[in-house]
């Protein structure tokens, strides 16, 4: 935000003088230099592309979730409807995504931090969701069961449970949504607001108390890194563990 | 008007940063120094103009606040009487701990709303659609239950969000504290 508070020497937007970088009016004319992203008719536009955005995805969610029994084709046709809008939604937000597609600096030992952090949260989350499972609601849970029916079984839980997800969520929310935030809100609100936003889609309000602060460190991790590719690997091992742990129970490993 | 330029600068009469004697503007708020008096003037009563209008949108954004707060109360007392009410069953249970979550949410987006209103009303919007949509998923009879209330609710919220953007939008425009 305020990016003309930031270029060094300034000239007046109005009548071109030369201006100190903390001058906030001109003193030759008056004329506000404070014009910003805030004044523009850009920043409501943005924030309800974006909601609009999110609006889409959260109904392929809910329609996902709530649909009663279900059907790998169906789970198909949501998951590709929701590659197909955060697709257009990058592809709408081009310029802004892509910086964020490279892998400049890629660091080995980083990459192994980070999935090391993302395999053992889940371990954690795992335990303490099954516990809350078993001891609360005496039922467990299996992503595995939608699945176990087709050949291959595990090869597509891996695909729909951690591939999927960990492509198009994080070009969703890190990507598209996460930048549009940055260029309307200062960078710590689009961190939170992103997370947030990532965190009540699962549409399980019970998952909240662990799906916030992971939401808030991979949002935090794509703004660090100015990457989604350390995202992507996290949320991919944070899914597979949880799958495999899984099978691990199931016995199928 | 004689003062001493080191001792005593001169200082603008709108918002009381120190000016340069040769500015024809004070470069802090856009007062004109070298203006008239009418001049001076108006720019002034504007000033405080939009000191109150900013005031006046805060009060909107107090009221969304409160909303945030009341709607944390309502699902806590509502958890707990459903869950008694229910008979304290598994799925009760479920229940109560979601409405628990839900409370905790709703509360702590209220005191974020103090500092970053419109971040945080935005979240707090999206978050009580999206229960809406859920419940109205799960028994299409609850889209009429506490229609009145939820309506209230949504009209409150977006009031706020409109009157926060629009606060911050005066003050970042004419450098108001």
């Amino acid at each position: 935000m305020d990016e003309q508070l930031d270029i060094p020497e300034k000239t007046c937007i109005n009548c071109g003088t030369k201006l100190s970088i903390e001058a906030r009016f001109c003193n030759n004319c008056g004329f506000t230099q404070l014009i910003s992203q805030t004044y523009s008719s850009n920043w409501q536009r943005t924030l309800t592309g974006l909601l609009c955005f999110f609006g889409l995805l959260v109904i392929i969610c809910l329609v996902g979730n709530f649909s009663g029994d279900i059907d790998i084709d169906f789970l198909l046709l949501m998951d590709l409807l929701f590659i197909v809008i955060t697709v257009t939604g990058a592809a709408i937000m081009w310029n802004d995504i892509k910086p964020f597609l490279h892998w400049k600096k890629f660091n080995i030992l980083k990459v192994t931090g980070y999935i090391l952090l993302s395999v053992s949260l889940a371990v954690v989350v795992n335990i303490i969701v099954d516990w809350l499972n078993k001891s609360m609601f005496g039922v467990e849970v299996y992503y595995y069961q939608a699945f176990e029916h087709l050949k291959y079984a595990k090869l597509i839980t891996i695909l729909m449970i951690a591939v999927q997800p960990a492509l198009f969520e994080e070009l969703a929310f890190r990507g598209v949504i996460q930048s549009g935030l940055s260029k309307i809100i200062e960078t710590q609100q689009a961190i939170y607001l992103t997370a947030f936003l990532f965190a009540i889609i699962h549409m399980s309000f019970i998952s909240l108390f662990w799906l916030i602060p992971f939401a808030i460190l991979l949002s935090y991790v794509r703004n660090k890194e100015n990457t989604l590719w350390y995202g992507v690997l996290m949320h991919f091992f944070f899914n597979a563990t949880a799958c495999f742990l899984e099978f691990f129970k199931l016995d199928i490993l | 008007m004689i003062t001493d330029p080191i001792l005593n600068p001169p200082k603008c009469r709108a918002c009381g940063n120190a000016v340069n004697e040769q500015d024809q503007f004070c470069i802090n708020c856009g007062f004109p120094l070298k203006g008239t008096e009418v001049e001076q003037n108006l720019f002034i009563s504007a000033r405080h103009f939009r000191k109150h209008q900013v005031q006046e949108l805060h009060r909107k954004v107090k009221n969304a606040q409160t909303t945030l707060f009341v709607l944390s109360g309502l699902f806590f007392i509502v958890g707990v009487i459903y869950y008694f009410i229910a008979g304290q069953n598994e799925l009760a249970f479920a229940a109560l701990i979601q409405n628990l979550i839900l409370a905790a949410v709703f509360l702590a987006l209220g005191g974020w709303a103090k500092s970053k209103p419109v971040v945080a009303l935005i979240s707090g919007l999206v978050l009580f659609i999206l229960v809406q949509l859920i419940s109205i998923i799960e028994d299409p009879a609850n889209i009429v239950k506490g229609i009145i209330l939820k309506v209230i609710v949504i009209i409150y919220l977006v009031k706020g969000l409109q009157s926060a953007i629009e606060a911050e939008k005066i003050k970042k425009e004419h450098n108001l504290s």
